[in-house]
């Protein structure tokens, strides 16, 4: 990799799920030597040691192929770019491992709820004493103090709590009869990725680290202002715009041809709608209600009909093309296959193959960022559970022997096995 | 107000100095994470060209667009505000100067825009060796889609999470706005100062190229190794909403399965429904979930939510106020943490404050209004260019500043 700033620096990854691995991964991708430390007594809600016949969301498509906490897909994206050791933290040589880590750390990053990294013994107090150098990211729901501390939450909790899921439902349908929304996980990632280079350069003012109490809630609101804006203004209560625009119009997501095909057009000036009467239909130009913006406001309802009924019987890439070419802003609504092959993104060069020792080769998104005209490769595809036990042990000063010690008393581990045996 | 000497934990960025060229809320999002944390921000803004933050609004009911609106104070305040005319040669030579001078510029140019002003880095690197440039732009900075213009509404259809928001039957939705125009600058933001820390031990910066599109592809869900992985299109409205009214509002619940059936027993007082096969494994309680509903209901109708969020809580539920934004601003954890600050000096109306803090029982310095057009012209050119003042008396009658 060559755009590297953070060569050198060390980081212990903590989390799981989703928001705070994808951080750690950020900081992979930016040169740093990311240690994810995971439990190897209880697994981690990436890695799940159980399956049904129908469950989705395994390589392959095959949920009953062994060993299955190293197949699950949720698992490969937001751990790019790390080492991996499996520790058990019930036991003190655990603990001692995951101490001797923090010794010699940067950044260390929980997501845990408020509460559980203090019960195990690494609460900022006491692990700050130990490394006063070391910054430490926490990235609970909540954050933590206040009557939520302790509870738990999922991304989907966190779009609820925020009012997010209030503003992206339909107009017509009651907010609880509404899917689930999933945004604090990315906007917590990049935010605790912002959060690391603030608190470096925080670190070098004052020669200390310091301690991040992030909640992913307060990132996920800062990301959408307008209800509190509409509040700070005495106006009415924000209300879902579905994909709608304040004042543009027309402006919202239209069918095409082909089952479940969509595009959506965003107009905005009236040089863009004239573009887009040519492209659909330039009668649409002589409707005196859809004649400038304001009466296309007042009558947006019948916009949005005269413009559907043009849209149904295209094809939604080809419309996006055509519409692009002339100037409208507009996008299919893509299925994934779409994403794969978009001529785009593969003429940038995006997409990268990576082997990984059990998905085989695959492909997989490039990094968030080109930099000088060239993408950086990850160097590493997820890591196998454990699999840099004996490394990085090494790395912290044990012994050959006292590793395999750890090992055999299942201090660390690389494998889950001895909990299916329990189950069945 | 200037951020006060003594408070460490917000001056981290102090004496950085960025210069934001940019024409959306993008870009503006991206500066105003640098400003929260002390960095010098100076927004340059054309003259000729109306500004689609401000014009967003909402505006004051009173004195229509004179505030620049909402959005456009809550996303630039405490930035300096220059005006430059882009139309002008002399107005870009200004541009790239102040650039000339920066740690740090953002700009939502494609490459070939960015050449003609001036604004790359390898243009600017003989000035200025350690820059840190960054283009976010909705496809980067090349490539067919280059020169296309995209809102985050497009960028979202197109990233192939749109498909699955909402319901089977009906149209895909967006989400609300600016999360996803927002999470696009943070990463550019997250990168940016990467770039910085870099830049200061090697004295050579760089040129970021941010695609709005990739970086959500990159970084935001599983979705497309779903498909690539096990050849899965995950289908619209897949997680159900586990939402239930409460006596005075809504819950969602995190998950409702086999693993959180027992706390919901206990919580709810129904023991047995743990071991009733219709709710025991996850097929079944999918088969049988209206029951399960129906066997519930009372207990979520008989207490208000903040209770029901305790109770559940303490019985190891995963779940949340299902609240809007307005409830939010009321919530006691956000009262709590003091999350919710003045908008800006002027205005006091809470807005969500930074998205972190650095260890510090501390507020947030409350920043100055958003900057009227050009507010800062003439004080910028003098501080950063250390301009005459008849250069600058020139450059305003040329029209090239404003």
């Amino acid at each position: 990799m060559k755009f590297t700033p953070y060569k050198g620096l060390r980081v212990v990854d903590l989390t799981d799920v989703w928001a705070g691995p994808m951080a750690a991964s950020f900081l992979g991708d930016l040169g740093a030597d990311v240690i994810r430390v995971e439990s190897s007594s209880r697994p981690a809600i990436l890695r799940p040691t159980a399956s049904t016949p129908t469950m989705k969301g395994f390589l392959d498509d095959d949920p009953s192929a062994q060993p299955l906490w190293e197949r699950s897909i949720r698992n490969y994206t937001p751990n790019r770019n790390k080492r991996g050791i499996a520790l058990d933290l019930k036991e003190l040589s655990g603990r001692e491992i995951l101490d001797r880590l923090i010794a010699r750390a940067d950044v260390l990053l929980e997501s845990y709820a408020s509460g559980v990294v203090e019960k195990l013994g690494f609460g900022w107090e006491r692990i700050s004493n130990l490394n006063p150098r070391l910054i430490m990211i926490s990235m609970s729901g909540w954050g933590h103090g206040g009557p939520y501390h302790g509870y738990r939450t999922m991304g989907s909790g966190i779009d609820a709590t925020t009012g997010h899921v209030h503003l992206r439902g339909y107009r017509d349908t009651d907010v609880t009869r509404t899917v689930q929304a999933y945004q604090s996980d990315a906007a917590a990632a990049s935010a605790a990725l912002f959060a690391v280079g603030v608190s470096l350069r925080q670190r070098k003012r004052t020669g200390r680290g310091s301690w991040v109490d992030m909640a992913q809630a307060e990132v996920l609101m800062a990301h959408m202002p307008t209800p509190f804006l509409a509040e700070a203004y005495g106006l009415a209560e924000a209300t879902p715009l579905e994909n709608q625009h304040p004042v543009h119009v027309p402006f919202n997501c239209y069918p095409c041809q082909g089952e479940d095909r969509w595009i959506q057009i965003c107009v905005q000036s009236q040089e863009q709608w004239l573009a887009l009467c040519e492209v659909l239909a330039p009668s649409l130009r002589d409707d005196p209600r859809f004649g400038s913006p304001e009466a296309r406001l007042a009558n947006r309802g019948a916009v949005d009909v005269a413009v559907a009924d043009l849209t149904r019987g295209r094809d939604s890439l080809e419309l996006q093309n055509e519409l692009q070419n002339v100037g409208v802003p507009a996008g299919a609504v893509y299925n994934q296959a779409q994403v794969a092959n978009d001529r785009h993104l593969n003429a940038r060069g995006f997409f990268e193959r990576r082997p990984h020792p059990i998905a085989g080769e695959r492909v997989y998104p490039g990094l968030s960022w080109r930099v000088d005209g060239e993408y950086d490769r990850a160097e590493r595809s997820s890591n196998l559970l454990g699999e840099h036990n004996r490394e990085v042990l090494l790395e912290l000063g044990y012994s050959p022997a006292e590793t395999d010690q750890l090992s055999a008393s299942r201090v660390i581990g690389d494998s889950f096995q001895h909990l299916m045996v329990q189950e069945d | 107000m200037n951020l006060a000497a003594d408070r460490g934990p917000w001056l981290p960025l102090e004496g950085l100095k960025v210069l934001e060229v940019s024409r959306t809320a993008t870009g503006a999002y991206a500066g105003k994470l640098f400003r929260e944390y002390g960095a010098e921000v100076v927004l340059v803004e054309d003259p000729g060209i109306e500004s689609p933050v401000r014009s967003y609004g909402p505006h004051s009911t009173r004195g229509a667009a004179a505030d620049g609106g909402g959005l456009h104070r809550y996303l630039n305040a405490g930035k300096k505000g220059v005006s430059a005319r882009d139309a002008s040669l002399d107005g870009r030579a200004v541009i790239s100067e102040l650039a000339s001078k920066a740690d740090v510029v953002l700009h939502e140019y494609v490459r070939s825009e960015a050449e003609a002003r001036g604004l790359t880095y390898d243009q600017l690197a003989d000035a200025n060796p350690a820059v840190v440039v960054v283009g976010i732009t909705p496809f980067g900075e090349d490539g067919p889609y280059a020169s296309w213009s995209a809102t985050e509404e497009i960028l979202f259809a197109m990233s192939g999470r749109m498909l699955l928001q909402g319901e089977p039957d009906r149209h895909p939705l967006n989400y609300a706005p600016f999360v996803v125009s927002s999470q696009i600058a943070t990463t550019a933001a997250g990168a940016a100062i990467a770039a910085v820390t870099g830049a200061e031990s090697s004295g050579t910066g760089c040129g970021i190229d941010i695609s709005g599109l990739e970086a959500q592809l990159s970084s935001v869900d599983n979705l497309f190794l779903m498909y690539t992985m096990s050849g899965w299109e995950p289908p619209r409205g897949l997680y159900p909403p586990y939402t239930y009214p409460t006596a005075d509002g809504a819950i969602l619940l995190g998950a409702v399965g086999p693993r959180f059936l027992d706390g919901m027993a206990r919580a709810a007082g129904h023991p047995e429904i743990t071991l009733d096969p219709r709710f025991s494994n996850p097929t079944a309680l999918a088969e049988h979930i209206g029951e399960f509903d129906e066997l519930m209901l009372p207990f979520f109708l008989g207490h208000e939510t903040v209770e029901l969020v305790d109770i559940l809580q303490n019985h190891g539920v995963l779940c949340a106020p299902l609240q809007s934004g307005r409830t939010a601003l009321s919530d006691p954890q956000y009262a709590r943490r003091k999350f919710f600050q003045p908008l800006d000096s002027e205005l006091p109306a809470p807005v969500p404050g930074p998205i972190f803090r650095l260890e510090s029982e501390v507020p947030p310095p409350v920043l100055l209004p958003a900057p009227w057009p050009g507010q800062h012209t003439v004080e910028v050119l003098r501080d950063w260019l250390s301009a005459e003042q008849e250069t600058i008396r020139n450059l305003l009658q040329l029209g090239a500043i404003a």
